[in-house]
């Protein structure tokens, strides 16, 4: 299994990362790289060997430290190596400082091609899970990435339909959503159809209130936007809107084509 | 012989020139026939701001559009039937009313299919309240800069063509004016300017027909701004929210349009909209008609343009919220649309 790496930050929102990097599956631990920049280890000397002590028992521990700040310096690391899993907790960044200097976790999502768990708030055991889907492409990696992480949790679904309803045109009529077809199968044959819920209306707003009706602890979803669905400035970054409102803890699945698929 | 098929861009541009004629023609039908109409605006008690306000929205709801409305309201102030204050409420009024044909729609193919939930009446009540949300200040901010004397300079002159008018449809227009008493030229009127728009909806592409009518995609969640700008553009090409809203049918039954994307959409469609009231305002030749175009074209664009840069969907919710709550069930729609000539009604009674 690829490495993980788990970046480490000075703040006591570095705590969230390294307690919910301890909450992952066994395998996921087996290879861990902790990643500090070179500024946060001069002034903090024992950062690392403090992220070591909370990590607890783990595999094969690698350390790297490279320039600042946090964003460059992950996304430096993941052009060198491959990592089936990043670590990465927010940098706090209020709406106006995310005008100015953009969002930490969101720079990092589009600069990497790998699985992005941004830590917020973890729990003391990752009991529930729920993972949004499109219904179309990326669902598929979204939903082997939710069962992957949370093998010991409940996991549930979400599929929110923000079609607008129009006359003259029936459900059937829509658009195809292939994704969402193969899961149901995939559920129905594992007996586990309640875990799928439909929601209507405005995605963000549904998921977000889907997650905090159901209390979940970690909101899986695709990067932004399906393969092939046009220029970036003109489309509207759901997956950001989602990572910055969400409470919880929120891993960012790759679609298959821009990375690996999550083993 | 047949005749020979005119290619299709010859028939938009004969159904534009066609569009055109019609337009100056019933205004000129509306401005002779509104005499006829003062009696009866006063039989109605449709007086004052208030009074403007009611008779534009529920007249554009009744004739399913609102520039014909804001158009008939400044032949009525070049008359002298309406004041200037009355020709403001109506214009905007005739604005709240008119994506009620969306509604209506949606509502009568409900009935058709025998569904109980009304949800295809979504679109045009997102429609009718994001233009409401939007109006109330925009009309407040225009009514303040009317009363402030702003933009009192303002001329666009269409009175060069009256020339042409007279050319064109001089005798036409003294025949009819000898033959017929004025109330029946101003029902006259407002059918030629009912057929004028028909004849701009004929020079529109058939989107319906067409796979890919923004990109080459499935389904996409545009950037607000950017459906602000298409909403814009379709208008200033339609002229009517209500063709431009009937527009989004196809594309969002493709999935080019979700939800997040409608209310940019109308709020552009609600700016561009004035583009053909403006025209009438130049024509009318009343220097208080432009002007009171201008005032609420520029108040409605400074209210959308915050909401749609800024807090697009802090709006967008609210939208949703209201359009999803009074869609839920036959009562609850029944009760909007009931509210919906109610409000009118009281504003022309009090």
């Amino acid at each position: 299994m690829d490495e993980t790496l788990v970046y480490l930050d000075p703040s006591p929102r570095g705590e969230w990362a390294l307690a919910l990097a301890a909450l992952l599956p066994a395998a996921r631990r087996e290879r861990v790289c902790l990643l500090a920049t070179a500024e946060d280890v001069a002034a903090h000397p024992d950062l690392v060997a403090r992220a070591r002590a909370a990590l607890g028992p783990a595999g094969e521990l690698r350390e790297s430290v490279l320039p600042g700040p946090a964003e460059r310096a992950v996304a430096g690391e993941a052009r060198q190596r491959r990592f089936g899993l990043i670590v990465v907790p927010p940098a706090g960044r209020n709406a106006l400082q995310r005008m100015l200097r953009g969002s930490r976790v969101a720079t990092v999502v589009k600069s990497v091609h790998a699985p992005v768990l941004v830590a917020r708030r973890p729990p003391a055991r990752l009991e529930r899970v729920l993972a949004a889907v499109s219904g179309r492409a990326s669902t598929d990696a979204v939903a082997a990435a939710a069962e992957e992480l949370a093998s010991a949790a409940l996991v549930r679904y979400v599929h929110v339909a923000s079609e607008v309803a129009l006359p003259h045109v029936s459900p059937a009529n829509g658009p195809r959503d292939e994704g969402l077809a193969r899961l149901r199968e995939r559920l129905a044959a594992a007996g586990r159809e309640q875990d799928l819920v439909l929601r209507d209306g405005l995605v963000v707003d549904e998921v977000l209130e889907e997650f905090e009706a159901g209390a979940y602890q970690l909101l899986v979803v695709g990067a932004q936007g399906e393969p092939g669905a046009g220029p970036d400035w003109l489309r509207e970054d759901v997956t950001e809107r989602l990572l910055l409102r969400c409470p919880a803890s929120t891993l960012i699945v790759p679609t298959a084509q821009e990375g690996a698929p999550v083993s | 012989m047949p005749l020979p098929r005119l290619p299709g861009w010859l028939q938009r541009v004969l159904a534009v020139g066609l569009g055109l004629l019609l337009f100056v023609l019933a205004l000129e039908l509306l401005k002779k026939g509104a005499g006829g109409l003062g009696p009866v605006l006063r039989g109605l008690g449709v007086e004052g701001f208030t009074g403007g306000l009611g008779f534009g929205w529920l007249m554009a709801c009744v004739v399913l559009s609102g520039s014909p409305v804001a158009a008939m309201a400044l032949s009525l102030l070049a008359s002298g039937t309406l004041t200037t204050a009355e020709t403001f409420g109506m214009i905007a009024g005739s604005r709240l009313g008119a994506s009620f044909v969306v509604l209506v729609i949606g509502a009568l193919d409900d009935l058709r299919a025998g569904r109980r939930d009304g949800r295809s009446a979504y679109l045009g009540v997102a429609a009718l309240s994001a233009t409401a949300v939007i109006y109330l200040p925009a009309m407040a901010l225009a009514w303040l800069g009317l009363t402030r004397g702003v933009f009192m300079g303002l001329r666009l002159e269409g009175r060069q063509i009256d020339g042409v008018v007279q050319a064109l449809y001089g005798p036409l227009l003294a025949f009819v004016l000898a033959h017929l008493p004025r109330l029946p030229i101003f029902v006259l009127g407002i059918g030629a300017l009912l057929l004028a728009f028909k004849a701009f909806d004929r020079a529109l592409p058939d989107l319906a027909g067409r796979e890919t009518p923004l990109l080459a995609t499935g389904s996409i969640f545009y950037r607000p701004w950017f459906m602000f700008v298409v909403g814009l553009l379709v208008t200033s090409l339609t002229l009517s929210v209500s063709v431009s809203l009937s527009l989004l049918v196809p594309l969002a039954a493709r999935g080019y349009v979700r939800r997040e994307n409608v209310c940019p959409y109308i709020l552009g469609a609600n700016i561009t909209t004035f583009i053909d009231t403006l025209f009438a305002g130049a024509l009318v030749g009343h220097p208080d008609g432009v002007r009171v175009v201008a005032l609420l074209m520029t108040t409605v664009t400074a209210c959308s343009l915050p909401v749609v840069l800024l807090a697009p969907h802090a709006f967008g919710r609210l939208v949703d919220r209201l359009a999803a709550r009074c869609t839920h069930s036959p009562r609850a729609l029944t009760l909007f649309v009931a509210g919906l000539f109610l409000i009118p009604l009281l504003l022309i009674a009090v």
